[in-house]
């Protein structure tokens, strides 16, 4: 008989019914048939010998049983059985699952060992759809990237938190075996069936209630309107948000008439004038961070250049206040008043009607006198109001378009309708509705229009006898809504691990994270992205929908079943050894199959394509995106004579604000360490959330930063919050960030926490929802002291030429200092003295950078995407606070302005400095290694562990290096890090961190290891490194290298393609995420790289301590240029001087710097 | 005929051919006793001092000592052989850039220089001094006479043919030894039945 | 005092030989009392919190020190600069005073040598284990190797390698020579026969004929000539290695002869702390006499000068610079920072209470002199932070700014690196005679110059023999 061997499990089991005889064939009849028996006989799986729960014994005596059961050992037998026992024997190598290794004999298509394969895909952050591109390895996610496909991603750039959803992806703390059900206060594991059978029969009667995050794709509408039908007259579906856009909202319905959130186009204005936060607020998203990237970037030639201008008015310094030419503070109750005065100012102007209501709450409110703005040195119009009204006509005259914007966390609810009400007026009187403004059809999107008060409200009645609750946790985000969620008979909890919500619920169903599971979103109207998975998935989840559709199967609902297959052993299960849950043999119609059958079917008729369906559904996974044209006409604004404009009346005490926090949005990211390590835009604090206060308020108070203050607002208990005095915050106003505080997001939050930590918890401060702009509140100090860890050790400039500024009127009055990259010799323009004659040549490529801080939105998305493509590790708060951060590419943030000298940081202010530090003025400066010509790191270096490479990158070569840290100590941008201690192995830090002591006890008393290996053998962190960059061990010292292993790939496609790889085909990891293209990477040797001529360009360009140190850095800064009126030093010539210096630098000169 | 006082010295404690040896506590006396013992035409003097004495070189006619002109040639030698090691490590073996100086910098291999060239001139010093004074480890060394290092001084004188162990006792006496001792290698010579005589100033 | 440059001690009239043998070497032989018991174990008690801490450095990692990213130096670098200053001194009593034929010397050179020998070693540690990997440190010594990859020479911590590694096996033979005819004392003395056989081993057989002393002050006096390049080159070279960086506060060419100036003062107010209760404790005062103590003072306070012109120095030269960031570091940073007080408090140590000794009354009272030693001993511990951590701390990007502080482990290191200094400084005075007794000898015994003559009268032409 011929013996067929097969060459994997997933060749064998194909036809599962065939496979008994296929594995006859392979062995000898005899010994199968005992292996077999013996298999059927313990219950193992016909997969694997290995199964859970054996003990060394229990093997011992199958092993025992297996020679007996043989006829007789021959030659070949004899190996058969000694295959056999190995088996068993690594089976019963303790109750750890061993790894499974699987042989690429059979290469899955289209994969070569070695290269990546990319996947698009789509991701949310808070709701907002990104498209992304995958990058894996090996059947690992490791990069997250924007989809260049993506007509919402500017060519594939990609923002902070999406790309930092990698790390959740491999989040340890996910659930990972199954549902739980309720037992007691605790939970126990339950079988998926038993979960479906026991969800199943809760929904067949009763009212059943499903509560959601945002839902836009085509797949997840048409799963509600299925639901809906499912359970007819019974069914109730609402969205719950953190941030809800309800204001904005209820607004565009007051003045057009039709239901829709506007989405925003920045890059079609000219000038934006935003009250609120446009970049940070928790409401927008990387589609408005790129289209304001494009706005602030400096156009035209370096002669008649121009820039978009950007007004803010705003009470607390926000990363758009910071990224402002000008900004205004005001009162946070006020914001409403200051838009319907400058809409009067501009209705004045343009000759349209001011409404009414607008005109009598202006008359009530006494006015823009009442706002007390501080007027704009050197402008004409001082006035704020004025100036901004004059810049609006002035564009809308000259046929531009603008931009006015109201929104962020604070701005969501129903006391920020009046300020949405004159945004949508002013856009409207502006012609900007189409071009800036796009509203989305009523409809498109299912977004938290407040049904989700009235659910809980209900289900607080106890008038909801299951509630579902899928992608959101009202638990955290809105603690008053816990008493109504226990009044509720039965609780479903689709989470991917116990957060706040699930710990009430009755099952806690695990779902699948976004990269292992399918989807779509609908971006913007007609901007369909499609999400597939790129892992299988890790654990023993399922994806939320199919879910869903389990359970409305279950309870009998005809809508989502199917004839039940038997299930197929893809090699996926076999090889992770999970028995997935496959809907079709459950009778389940597939999420997949659902997805697929949107896509094909209603999408596929939108767009017109006249593709066979296959072929429609195989482009789009390829895209990933798919645009179809809608026709969005603008609607007439007509105010609805309901709306009611009304202005609070000035606060007498201090006013609260609730923002969300920059990093953690609303909190679902706060078990991610790369997040939480992040510093925040404004203040650089990580590892935590804290109150921002005013200078004023502080000295009035005596309150310094790190202060622990109690803070109370009516009616709610006081709760201990850190305290920063945050420059440019409106003195009476306190800034709380939300998204902190969590109490079961995973081991990262709760180590932070408990590790002498504040969990502030903001949304518990107040009932109310959407949250409120503005509340009362005070403050008392408690006496202790927190250190907030922050990564930027002082945040002034004193006098020094680091972070350039200069004034877009008066910049052309100065030659540019020198072309960059340009080295003269001694007397020449550029030429720096030196005592070493020769200069070294670049002969191929010289990498380089551009760093553009006019466009830089402080938004850390290169940060992130640094430390994914190079493995950066995280360090802990502890080392944060010890400035051991080691971030690759950090984000200065230095504040300028004209506050007196004595100001070297908040601590200890005096009154008049904390006026001055009322308007400071804000530059982001992203610095990475300089690869200096001149390396004042590389001949410091005993080792010869960094040196220069013929492509202009100053090499650190990590199994050199020794450690002495002259490097570091000798680099004047302080970019070079070093591993402490063995930092790739910390999750949130030294594990038990406190004293080294404390640490050093604890690891050799409990494991006699360090605790942290310990927790690594349980971790699949591991899995989300990049191949490609060493994983750096302690004592060695690291840096940025340009991304060396994307550079080298470009020669060795050279060598193999025979040609010259054009600009722009490679770039670093930072420089290609950059959402507003700050960052700008390519060869320097190319005259005609965007590298060589964004920096030509401007005209602006300057090498960082070039001229001091002679380091001739790779690296040019654009320097910042603010559209706005020169202040009288400026105007008297100081500004854009040739040494660099501006002038409010130069006047500070006299102190001595 | 060799000059003894400038021969090669040897490892043993005593002088290598029998002798009388004169003990002094004074070291006038010594150097007096020196003096003479030279204008005496006396060869083969070996002196030993418990700490170094003004003068006595001359006096027994010793010469500056060689070891200076072989550590400064090592010394430059090792300039030569260490700047060679830095030249050839970074122009030749790795022509690497670092902080773009050219590869040659002679300002900076100075210091590896002259600190090699000296380093290696105080060790071959060291052992030239060892070598000159023959100094090895001996545990069991056992000294001529007890006080030697200490307050002692001695003068050893050979017995020849025209000065036999007899003589030079009666010659140390006249010269105010403390002590005069009769090498006992010289026993069958001078038929004396004690080995050592003692004799009290 | 007297004015003569020779010997500035009259010997007492009964002094013997024997009697300074005696007096010298009755440490070594006598049991020691229990005041030595209780600081030599105090000693080896932080000597081992020293070595704890280093043996945590390797397992968990040179995190569990106060350093950062800003501040790469902390503590070890400090510390060991100290430790190097206090050797230069003891190098400078033994060498350079020798080729000054400073014949009071000998009454102290034997114990700055053995200062010098023991800082060293303290110092010596400090730069191999402040890597990361300090396993691998051997990688900085030019060995031969199959991959052909010797040291990075442009590297001026490779110049420190080459530096220390040349003066501390300088400093140890050049101690070593000048104590074996000593030793052979020791060895002639001694009663029990295994202090005779390990004296033996150590005296290497030394006779003490009239050649061999002959060779013997050749090669010493070669040594002095070999030791005082490598001692002013080895503090140079340190200078060298801060002052090639580009830190504010550390790119300076005044550096090597601040640094070397600095060591000695700091060093001698380190040898007057040691004598000073050494000569008491061990009746040694007639060898080491308030003169000496004077002696020792007077050129602290000639160094202390040169430091504070250099301090004055630094800063003129940081103002007319007009660099922000030179002014930056001293101007503001250095003098109202928030590490001021460490400024504050090095001037006051330095500067100030170095005047002192202008006074002769001070010079000659044992409680004056201690007083000023101990606080330049702290001053330039000071100093050496100063310079290290607080040009660090405030360098050129202001974002990077840091504050350093001390971690528990770093007091490990820092009294653990006296604890070891002294655990070996104690010893030694039990083992080892603490004057060298042949030099001593040499000085004390004969006229101060000896013009010496045969029984002729004819004269030698040798004026003057002995250098010692």
């Amino acid at each position: 008989m011929t013996k067929t061997y097969w060459k994997n499990a997933a060749e064998l089991l194909v036809d599962p019914a065939a496979a008994p005889a296929r594995r006859a064939d392979e062995f000898g009849s005899d010994v199968s048939l005992a292996i077999s028996e013996l298999r059927t006989k313990h219950g193992l799986t016909n997969v694997s010998c290995e199964s859970e729960g054996n003990t060394p014994a229990e093997l011992d005596r199958m092993r025992a049983e297996l020679h007996e059961a043989l006829p007789g050992v021959n030659r070949r037998g004899f190996l058969r059985l000694t295959g056999a026992a190995a088996v068993f024997t690594l089976a019963a190598c303790g109750k750890k699952k061993p790894d499974t290794f699987v042989p690429w004999a059979e290469q899955p298509e289209g994969t070569t060992i070695g290269n990546a394969v990319y996947y698009s895909s789509t991701l949310r952050d808070s709701g907002q759809p990104v498209g992304v591109m995958v990058k894996t390895y090996d059947g690992r996610p490791i990069k997250i990237e924007g989809n260049p496909d993506h007509p919402l991603t500017g060519g594939g750039r990609c923002d902070t938190q999406t790309q930092a959803a990698l790390l959740n992806l491999y989040d340890p703390d996910r659930l990972q075996d199954g549902p739980r059900s309720r037992a007691g206060d605790d939970f126990k594991s339950i079988t998926w069936d038993d979960l479906d059978a026991a969800v199943g029969s809760a929904l067949k009667q009763g009212t059943v209630a499903l509560l959601t995050g945002p839902l836009d794709g085509p797949s997840h509408l048409a799963l509600v309107a299925d639901l809906t039908k499912a359970f007819p007259g019974r069914f109730v579906h609402a969205v719950h948000q953190a941030y809800p856009r309800a204001g904005e909202a209820a607004a565009r319905t007051l003045s057009f008439g039709e239901a829709g959130l506007p989405s925003y186009r920045p890059e079609s204005a000219d000038l934006m004038v935003s009250f609120g936060d446009f970049l940070g607020g928790g409401t927008t998203g990387l589609a408005e961070q790129i289209g304001f990237g494009d706005l602030r970037r400096l156009k035209g030639a370096a002669t008649d250049a121009t820039s978009g201008q950007v007004i803010v008015f705003e009470p607390t310094l926000s990363q758009t206040g910071a990224c402002s030419d000008v900004r205004v503070r005001v009162a946070p109750d006020q914001l409403a008043l200051a838009a319907w005065s400058l809409a009067e100012l501009v209705a004045r102007d343009v000759g349209a009607t001011l409404p009414s209501q607008a005109v009598k709450a202006l008359a009530n409110a006494g006015g823009a006198a009442q706002l007390g703005l501080k007027p704009i040195a050197n402008a004409d119009p001082a006035s704020p109001l004025e100036y901004a009204a004059m810049r609006l006509v002035a564009a809308k005259n000259a046929g531009r378009h603008s931009l006015i914007y109201s929104g962020g966390a604070s701005q969501c609810g129903a006391d920020s309708v009046s300020l949405h009400l004159a945004t949508a007026f002013l856009n409207a009187i502006l012609g900007n509705d189409g071009v800036t403004v796009i509203a989305s059809p009523a409809g498109r999107a299912l977004v938290d229009n407040g049904e989700a008060q009235a659910l809980i409200e209900r289900c607080a009645q106890g008038a909801v006898d299951t509630l579902i609750i899928s992608g959101a946790n009202p638990a955290y985000t809105w603690p008053a809504s816990v008493a109504a969620l226990k009044q509720v008979k039965t609780l479903v909890v689709l989470a991917d691990r116990i957060d706040e919500t699930a710990h009430l619920a009755h099952f806690v169903v695990p779902t699948l994270h976004g990269l292992e599971s399918w989807g779509d979103a609908e971006a913007r109207p007609g901007i369909y992205s499609l999400q597939q998975p790129c892992i299988p998935p890790l654990w023993d989840c399922r994806a939320a929908e199919e879910s869903l559709m389990a359970f409305a199967v279950a309870a009998g609902a005809d809508a989502f079943r199917v004839e039940a297959t038997k299930p197929v052993a893809s090699w996926v299960s076999v090889v992770s050894r999970r028995p997935l849950w496959q809907a079709t043999a459950h009778g389940v119609r597939s999420w997949r199959d659902h997805v697929r059958t949107q896509w094909t079917g209603a999408v596929r008729k939108a767009a017109g394509a006249v593709a066979d369906e296959r072929a429609f559904w195989n482009a789009a996974l390829a895209k990933g995106a798919l645009v179809v044209p809608v026709q969005t006409k603008p609607a007439n604004y007509s105010l609805s004579s309901q709306a009611q404009i009304s202005f609070p009346a000035p606060a007498s005490g201090p006013r609260l604000i609730l923002s969300a926090s920059r990093t953690m949005r609303d909190g679902a990211w706060l078990n991610n360490a790369w997040l939480q390590e992040l510093p925040d835009p404004v203040s650089k604090i990580t590892w935590d959330g804290y109150l921002a206060i005013s200078p004023v308020d502080a000295h009035a108070a005596g309150i310094v930063s790190d202060d622990v203050v109690s803070l109370t607002v009516n009616g709610k208990p006081a709760i201990d919050v850190p305290v920063r005095v945050q420059e440019g915050n409106h003195p009476g106003t306190m800034e709380l960030f939300l998204g902190w505080g969590r109490a079961r997001a995973g081991r990262v939050a709760d180590l932070t926490a408990e590790n002498g930590g504040y969990r502030v918890n903001g949304f518990e401060l107040v009932d109310q929802r959407p949250l409120p702009a503005a509340l009362d509140a005070t403050i008392a100090k408690t006496g202790a002291r927190y250190q907030l860890a922050t990564t930027q050790g002082h945040d002034y400039m004193e006098g020094r030429p680091i972070a350039l500024d200069e004034v877009l009127d008066q910049r052309l009055t100065a030659a540019p200092e020198h072309a960059p990259w340009k080295n003269g010799t001694d007397g020449e323009a550029g030429g720096n003295i030196s005592m070493w004659g020769t200069h070294h040549v670049y002969p191929g490529h010289r990498w380089g950078m551009t760093v553009d801080m006019n466009t830089c939105i402080g938004c850390n998305a290169c940060v992130v995407a640094c430390n994914a493509e190079n493995n950066v590790p995280v360090v802990g708060r502890d080392e944060i606070r010890n400035s051991r951060e080691m971030h690759w590419i950090r984000i200065d943030r230095y504040f300028t302005g004209t506050f007196d000298r004595d100001a070297r940081g908040p601590v200890a202010v005096k009154a008049k400095t904390a006026e001055s530090l009322l308007d400071v003025e804000v530059v982001n400066q992203p610095v990475m290694c300089q690869q200096c010509e001149n390396a004042p790191c590389e001949p410091v270096c005993p080792a010869n562990a960094t040196m220069h490479n013929d492509e202009g990158i100053s090499l650190q070569i990590y199994n050199r290096c020794v450690g002495t840290r002259y490097c570091a100590n000798n680099c004047p941008y302080k970019v070079r890090r070093f591993n402490w201690y063995e930092y790739s192995k910390y999750r949130a830090g030294p594990i038990g961190s406190g004293s080294p002591v404390t640490r050093i006890v604890t690891n050799v008393t409990t494991s006699g290891a360090t605790s942290s290996q310990a927790e690594l053998a349980h971790m699949p962190l591991m899995l989300m490194l990049n191949p490609e960059v060493t994983v750096r061990s302690r004592g060695v010292m690291e840096k940025c290298n340009f991304c060396i292993q994307r550079t080298r790939t470009i020669r060795d496609r050279e060598k193999s393609e025979n040609r010259r790889i054009p600009d722009g085909e490679v770039k670093t990891a930072c420089a290609q995420t950059c959402p507003t293209r700050a960052l700008v990477f390519g060869d320097l040797s190319d005259p005609a790289s965007e590298v060589v001529t964004t920096a030509a360009r401007t005209g602006t360009a300057y090498r960082l301590l070039d001229k001091e140190l002679n380091t001739r850095p790779s690296v040019a800064y654009l320097k910042r240029v603010r559209n706005r009126p020169p202040t009288a030093d400026e105007a008297s010539g100081h500004a854009g001087s040739p040494d660099g210096a501006p002038a409010h630098q130069s006047a500070e000169k006299e102190n001595g710097g | 005929m060799v000059d003894p006082i400038n021969a090669p010295p040897t490892t043993s404690p005593t002088p290598e051919v029998p002798y009388v040896a004169g003990f002094w506590k004074d070291p006038q006396a010594f150097k007096i006793a020196a003096s003479a013992a030279r204008d005496a035409g006396h060869t083969g003097i070996q002196a030993y001092l418990p700490y170094p004495v003004h003068g006595i070189e001359p006096i027994l006619g010793l010469e500056r000592s060689f070891i200076g002109r072989p550590v400064f040639a090592v010394s430059i030698l090792f300039f030569i052989i260490a700047y060679h090691m830095q030249y050839h490590q970074q122009v030749v073996n790795f022509p690497m850039i670092y902080g773009g100086k050219p590869f040659h910098t002679w300002q900076l291999f100075v210091v590896v220089t002259l600190e090699t060239g000296l380093l290696l001139g105080a060790l071959v010093n060291l052992l030239l001094c060892f070598h000159t004074c023959r100094l090895v480890p001996n545990p069991a060394f056992k000294p001529m006479h007890p006080r030697l290092s200490d307050d002692t001084f001695c003068l050893a004188l050979p017995i020849t043919a025209s000065s036999d162990a007899q003589s030079l006792v009666a010659w140390f006496r006249r010269l105010g030894s403390d002590e005069v001792e009769v090498d006992e290698r010289a026993g069958a010579a001078s038929a004396r039945d004690e080995h050592r005589e003692v004799h009290h100033a | 005092m007297s004015s003569d440059t020779h010997a500035p001690s009259v010997a007492p009239v009964e002094l013997t030989a024997a009697k300074i043998t005696d007096d010298i070497l009755a440490p070594v032989f006598k049991f020691p009392p229990f005041a030595w018991w209780g600081a030599f174990l105090t000693a080896a008690g932080l000597t081992g919190a020293l070595f704890l801490a280093f043996a945590l450095h390797c397992v968990e990692g040179i995190g569990i020190f106060g350093i950062n990213s800003t501040i790469g130096w902390g503590n070890y670098i400090v510390t060991y600069v100290f430790w190097i200053g206090i050797a230069v001194s003891g190098t400078l009593v033994s060498s350079i005073l020798f080729l000054f034929r400073q014949r009071w010397r000998n009454a102290i050179n034997r114990s700055t040598e053995a200062m010098t020998v023991f800082a060293v070693s303290v110092a010596g540690l400090f730069p191999a284990l402040h890597t990361g990997r300090p396993w691998v440190d051997y990688w900085l010594m030019p060995y031969p190797n199959d991959l052909d990859l010797w040291p990075q020479f442009k590297s001026p911590i490779i110049w420190d390698v080459f530096a220390i590694t040349g003066y501390a096996t300088t400093s140890v033979i050049f101690f070593y020579l000048g104590l074996i005819p000593d030793l052979a004392t020791v060895r002639d003395r001694a009663k029990h026969p295994l202090q005779k056989m390990i004296y033996g081993a150590l005296a290497m057989g030394w006779k003490g004929t009239a050649s061999d002393w002959r060779h013997y002050e050749r090669s010493y006096a070669q040594f002095a000539w070999l030791a005082t390049p490598l001692v002013l080159g080895m503090h140079s070279t340190i200078a060298t290695l801060l002052a090639v960086g580009q830190v504010p506060g550390w790119h300076s060419t005044v550096f090597p002869p601040y640094f070397v100036s600095g060591a000695i003062f700091g060093g001698l107010a380190m040898a007057l702390a040691l004598l000073i209760p050494m000569r008491a404790a061990f009746q040694l005062k007639q060898y080491i006499t308030i003169d000496h103590l004077e002696r020792i003072a007077k050129i602290m306070l000639a160094c202390g000068l040169i430091v504070t012109y250099v301090y004055i120095t630094e800063f003129f030269t940081a103002w007319y610079s007009e660099s922000v960031y030179e002014r930056g570091q001293f101007l503001w940073y250095r003098l109202s920072g928030p590490h001021a007080w460490a400024w504050i408090l090095m001037q006051t140590c330095n500067t100030l209470i170095p005047q002192l000794l202008w006074f002769r009354s001070v010079r000659r009272s044992i409680g004056g002199l201690m007083f000023v030693a101990l606080a330049i001993n702290l001053g330039m511990w000071l100093e050496r932070f100063v310079i290290s951590c607080l040009s660090l701390e405030a360098d050129h990007l202001p974002a990077n700014w840091s504050y350093y502080t001390f971690s528990g482990w770093d007091w490990f290191i820092l009294l653990g690196s006296f604890g070891m200094f002294f655990t070996m400084f104690l010893g030694f005075i039990r083992v080892a005679p603490v004057i060298s007794i042949a030099e001593i000898k040499s000085v004390l015994l004969q006229p101060k110059r000896i013009h010496a003559s045969r029984p002729d009268g004819t004269n030698t032409g040798v004026s003057e023999v002995n250098r010692g």
